[in-house]
């Protein structure tokens, strides 16, 4: 059989109503869609996890200040510097 | 976003053809009901997103249906693709078996049921594209030009698209008569 003829045969199949629940289902699902809010929990979770981090930077931040300051320690790093060779030269293996 | 009332309008318009467009992609009327239920929230959902100057109200409704069904098939086949490996760590998987027995498509009532349903699951096992070319051409009707509008694409692409689909349906529909 020629297959534009097989392919004909799909014409018959009738066109079908749609289920009379459907706009109901899809009312309620927008619906719920509109009403989905975080729970106060997760809110205050995530509020105190912000806190949190923020004074962590902070008290980050005023550390390393202090550090920064200090001069003590940066000859201490150059100590280790000169009796390990280091340097940041391009001039390879000491020629 | 758009109001009820209009919602309403939109739903009453065009869920017929929403529902039989699912119906002919998957072949079962409760996914296809899950489906259009998905496709109307999108509708309302980004209705304000739909330019009317790019594609008519109706043509962007096939075209978020379409890739809705053609989404669900994608999902449907990884099931099915990993059914051995889930079925043995839950027993109850139950993988979709894609034979005659397993379509429920109400719009089918001739006399050749069972050969129409062997034609649509050879449908099913087509291309992405040539698959919505012969579901919009053969089933739905709809002329090459607004196919190739839905699809976005040319006419002469609609074409060649149906010439192959043509050849891989004779090719599969030889090979079971064969058998």
């Amino acid at each position: 059989m020629n297959i534009d003829n097989k392919l004909d045969l799909l014409k018959q199949i009738k066109e079908v109503d749609a289920p009379p629940f459907l706009l109901t289902r899809i009312r309620q699902q927008i619906a719920n869609l509109n009403n989905v809010e975080a729970p106060v929990k997760w809110k205050w979770a995530f509020a105190a996890s912000a806190i949190l981090i923020l004074a962590l930077n902070v008290s980050i931040f005023f550390k390393s200040d202090e550090t920064t300051a200090s001069t003590g320690k940066n000859t201490e790093i150059e100590n280790v510097v000169k009796s390990m060779n280091l340097t940041n030269s391009n001039n390879l293996y000491n020629e | 976003m758009v109001n009820d009332a209009q919602f309403e309008d939109i739903y009453n318009e065009h869920k017929k053809l929403v529902y039989n467009l699912c119906l002919q992609y998957v072949l079962n009327t409760e996914d296809a009901s899950d489906i259009t239920q998905e496709v109307f929230v999108k509708v309302y959902q980004r209705h304000n997103r739909h330019d009317p100057t790019l594609a008519s109200l109706k043509t962007w409704i096939y075209r978020i249906t379409i890739n809705h069904c053609l989404d669900f098939l994608k999902a449907r086949k990884s099931k099915k693709r990993f059914g051995f490996i889930s079925s043995l760590f839950h027993a109850d998987s139950n993988e979709p078996i894609e034979d005659a027995s397993n379509v429920d498509h109400p719009g089918i009532q001739s006399e050749d049921k069972e050969a129409m349903q062997n034609l649509l699951l050879i449908i099913q096992s087509l291309p992405e594209n040539q698959k919505t070319a012969i579901i919009l051409t053969k089933i739905e009707d709809r002329p090459q030009l607004e196919v190739a509008e839905i699809m976005n694409t040319s006419v002469k692409a609609v074409e060649s698209l149906l010439q192959r689909a043509k050849q891989t349906i004779q090719k599969k529909l030889t090979e079971t008569e064969g058998l």
